[in-house]
């Protein structure tokens, strides 16, 4: 048995357990974003009219943003798979739509705890809250489809069209509060945002970005290890249907 | 005052959320790294 999973993962890298520089990437991600947090926190002075509301901004903008980092690589490995066939590029897209999936949930809840107080409301059919929220259906399309689709090349399609089809939503999604009279204020961006906060929020998006790409990072891993496993099953299977009727032949 | 509830909770749910996804990864990883090691037989080699 041993001999048939060598077999299977000959040709590329044999993926081990847990490689050792991932641990210490996800550390090195999470301290990192621990202390852009408390730059941050400290920091930054009270918002003339949220007041500290303000540093909520610090999470929910930057985890909005990773979860559109995050669909770019889904639109980007999806036209490759569908480009060059390979698996390699389904299963970054698939890793990536995960992560970017949790980070779009993420974002829908811290920005109904900032709604809250600011709006009075911890939810509204906005053009930004509900394009965010269409995104996010989008995406757990994406997921429900691969977890029930066994064929795994018929399951790299499928999932390609949608995640290139739903990652198309994500300009709209950013331009939502310029195209649509909104409640959300307008993107973050140098000409919106007093420099007061600039670097903070800067400093926690590339903590957010080192999180995300050790979460993409570890997905993928594992999802490598799953499909191993999936092929040596499949040629197990194999293998003894071919074997079978040649002992019925033998009896 | 009554706004730091909301700065806790929104940092707390970060962190709830960012950690129970980080740590999920790291036990399905090492649960699909078992079933590579046992085989389809689902023995030890």
């Amino acid at each position: 048995m041993r001999d048939t999973l060598e077999v299977q993962l000959e040709g590329e890298a044999k993926p081990s357990g847990r490689p050792r520089w991932l641990t210490l990437l996800g550390f090195a991600a999470f301290t990192f974003l621990a202390a852009a947090q408390a730059y941050a926190v400290w920091s930054s002075p009270p918002d003339r009219d949220m007041g500290n509301l303000q540093k909520i901004m610090y999470v929910h903008v930057p985890a909005a943003w990773t979860a559109f980092l995050c669909f770019f690589i889904v639109f980007g490995a999806s036209i490759r798979y569908l480009w060059t066939g390979r698996d390699k590029h389904d299963l970054i897209a698939a890793a990536a739509a995960e992560v970017g999936a949790v980070l779009t949930a993420l974002t829908l809840l811290l920005g109904s705890i900032w709604g809250r107080p600011t709006w009075g409301v911890w939810w509204t059919w906005d053009a930004r809250l509900t394009s965010t929220a269409v995104l996010l259906v989008v995406f757990v399309g994406y997921l429900t489809l691969r977890a029930f689709t066994d064929d795994p090349r018929r399951r790299a399609r499928w999932s390609a069209a949608i995640g290139i089809l739903g990652a198309l939503n994500v300009p709209i999604v950013y331009m939502s509060v310029t195209w649509w009279r909104t409640l959300h204020q307008m993107q973050s961006t140098p000409r919106t945002l007093s420099p007061a906060y600039m670097s903070g929020l800067h400093l926690n998006s590339l903590a957010a970005f080192f999180v995300v790409v050790y979460l993409i990072l570890q997905r993928y891993h594992t999802a490598r290890l799953e499909r191993a496993a999936e092929e040596s099953l499949d040629t197990a299977v194999l293998g003894f249907m071919q074997v079978e009727p040649l002992e019925v032949s033998h009896v | 005052m009554s706004e730091w509830p909301y700065i806790i909770a929104s940092y707390v749910l970060t962190w709830v959320v960012l950690g129970s996804f980080a740590t999920y990864l790291v036990s399905r990883n090492a649960s699909a790294h078992r079933v590579l090691r046992r085989g389809p037989s689902g023995l030890e080699p």
